[in-house]
């Protein structure tokens, strides 16, 4: 379907020569047979239609999970010029600040053995996940919910779900700076208040794992990981008060647009200039989403500990539940880059993937400046997810970012085909998997099949140089919304 | 009037045509609705005003139906049920029914997190209306 010529610079990088109105070039980190898939849909044209903005640094780039989005790819990276370059929701997307966090444990496997489904099933009771549920001991006036927009995951603490500690684990302490909860709508508070703590639908999860493979020890111990060891993972992001931001940005940018005469060849990618006012109001209310986030995969990680205390009757020290990293994967950030040379502050927008910033970065906490930034990419459920680092490469050549994911290659509607009437849960049950879903819907859209491999997704990044491979994980418990 | 869906990897492309804007409208809705649940099980006993305003049919479109999903998340109601009142730029009245979830007679099939704005042209056709919407879900 996609004629676009590709120009190949090494194995694991493609090139899109600049043409019409792109403004830089475009590159796609991806394995030859990969490349076969992603030139079925319209995600590279989407990494040109990138290219085409304002003020934009250096490359269009495009991760190895890339797949078609709505206005940026999924999977895409793009910095944009503090003075001349705009910022754009349709670059972050819908759920923003969605992301993941790592925990990991003094468990080994053999301690919950014969205990795994009692603790799935008090997750799920205890973590609210699917369609408007809720904690019943949770009630957010809008007052509260204000402080939770500026403080984020700092708030969290301050309620007691949580220690100090996990702050310095968290990609900016788990606040970004700049949140104004008055650039947000009443509609996007009132959808937050609603659904602060909750996991949420579709791919969103909490999942207990074990470290089934090492592959760089001295990383690994550096990060607490070993062998056998139980790890939990919890991926879910802002819920509706995201949502809710991005369309109401979306509206606000489209006459931005107008206003700045701003030519766009996709009105997803409405966009202002990062210092209008548009552009600021923009930044200002997602920054409260983000917090929003961290807020909530910080109360999780609360709901988990306690569900393991319980269920294992074992102490916090015993159990030793402490946080690896959380990482965004849906965000715009300003950060300072060199480039050719020069240091500048960008508006660095990542839509699905994520931050990898190299060893020694003054944005890493002290017990991370040896190894580089945990990078966490979740597998699709019921493979496997990968622990990395961010490396020096990535700093140069990506703004410091890598995958994010496996990326899909099966729309749901195919999905659900595919999957048809089989019983996922019973499937993933035979490999050992214990699943507890809100709805069978959405299992069935998350097939394995519906996936990239994402250990082909990951050996692209760490052969490219853009992130360097730590521990693998296995599942052994999921619950999903 | 009808709708379809088609293949969109990340997420779901409706294919919406009709008669009228009116019914285009409407139809968009419903097709909306059919995603996130069985509609055949959802009875209209209560009913919505909404009023949106877009600058354009197309902005007008997406705000209508993420209107729907504000509605659908705060309220926790499923809709099947939609009737355009008044539709003259920049601005759309309707009527929606339906009633409240509840997890022993609904089933979401797929949760909706936002209609998007991309590849969306409302095009005139020979016979009234299409459209081709995509959601992220």
């Amino acid at each position: 379907m996609s004629k676009i010529k590709l120009r190949k610079i090494d194995d694991y990088r493609w090139l899109i020569p600049k043409e019409g109105k792109m403004r830089t070039e475009g590159l796609i980190y991806a394995s030859e047979k990969m490349l076969e898939e992603i030139e079925e849909d319209q995600s590279i044209l989407q990494v040109k239609n990138v290219a085409t903005m304002p003020g934009i640094v250096g490359r269009s780039l495009a991760m190895p999970d890339i797949h078609w989005g709505y206005g940026f790819p999924i999977g895409g990276v793009a910095a944009f010029d503090e003075e001349e370059g705009v910022i754009s929701p349709g670059g972050v997307g819908y759920d923003i600040n969605c992301g993941v966090r790592l925990l990991r444990s003094n468990l080994t496997r053999k301690d919950i053995e014969g205990k795994l489904e009692e603790l799935v099933d008090a997750l799920f009771r205890n973590v609210p996940s699917g369609v408007g549920s809720h904690r019943r001991d949770l009630k957010l006036d809008k007052n509260q919910e204000r402080k939770v927009l500026l403080k984020g995951a700092q708030w969290a603490v301050e309620q007691g779900f949580g220690k100090w500690e996990d702050l310095i684990h968290i990609e900016e302490g788990g606040c970004i700076k700049g949140a104004d909860p008055d650039l947000v709508s009443e509609k996007a508070l009132e959808r937050g208040r609603a659904q602060l703590g909750t996991l949420g639908s579709g791919n969103h999860f909490v999942e207990i794992g074990y470290v089934k493979e090492i592959f760089d020890e001295k990383l690994a111990s550096a990060l607490g990981l070993f062998k056998d060891q139980i790890t939990i993972t919890i991926h879910t992001g802002s819920r509706g008060l995201g949502h809710q931001i991005c369309d109401d940005f979306i509206k606000v940018m489209n006459k931005a647009v107008e206003k700045y005469g701003i030519e766009l060849p996709d009105r997803q990618l409405c966009c202002a200039p990062i210092k209008s006012p548009e552009g600021r109001d923009y930044f200002a209310a997602m920054a409260c989403a983000a917090n929003f986030a961290f807020a909530n995969r910080q109360m999780i990680t609360h709901w988990v500990r306690e569900t393991f205390e319980e269920v294992l009757k074992a102490s916090p020290r015993a159990l030793g539940l402490e946080l690896v990293y959380d990482v965004c994967h849906n965000i715009a950030k300003f950060e300072v880059h060199k480039v050719n040379g020069k240091e500048r502050r960008l508006c660095v927008h990542r839509k699905g993937a994520t931050r990898a910033f190299p060893p020694g970065h003054p944005d890493l906490p002290k017990d991370y400046q040896e190894t580089g930034q945990p990078v966490l990419i979740p597998g699709d459920m019921g493979r496997y997810s990968y622990v990395l680092v961010g490396t020096q490469r990535a700093m140069e050549e990506t703004f410091g970012s890598t995958c994010h994911g496996a990326g899909r290659v099966l729309s749901r509607h195919q999905a659900k085909k595919t999957a048809g009437a089989r019983s996922v849960a019973e499937e993933l049950r035979r490999k050992g998997i214990y699943i507890r879903a809100a709805s069978r819907s959405t299992m069935v859209e998350e097939v394995p099949e519906a996936y990239k491999d994402v250990a082909d997704v990951v050996e692209v990044v760490h052969n490219a140089g853009l992130s360097k491979k730590v521990a693998k994980l296995m599942p052994l418990g999921v619950i999903k919304g | 009037m009808g709708f379809s869906f088609l293949n969109h990897t990340a997420d779901v492309q409706i294919k919406v045509w009709a008669e009228s804007l009116e019914a285009l409208f409407e139809e968009s809705a419903y097709a909306l609705f059919s995603l996130i649940t069985n509609l055949e099980k959802v009875t209209p006993k209560e009913a919505l005003f909404i009023e949106v305003e877009g600058k354009d049919y197309e902005e007008l479109l997406v705000s209508w139906l993420n209107e729907l999903l504000y509605h659908h998340e705060v309220k926790n109601m499923l809709f099947s049920h939609f009737k355009v009142l008044e539709l003259a730029l920049p601005f759309l009245r309707a009527e929606i029914k339906g009633e409240p979830f509840s997890s022993e007679k609904h089933e979401i099939l797929t949760p909706i997190k936002a209609v998007t704005y991309h590849n969306l042209k409302i095009r005139k056709t020979g016979k009234g209306f299409e459209v081709e919407i995509i959601l992220d879900i």
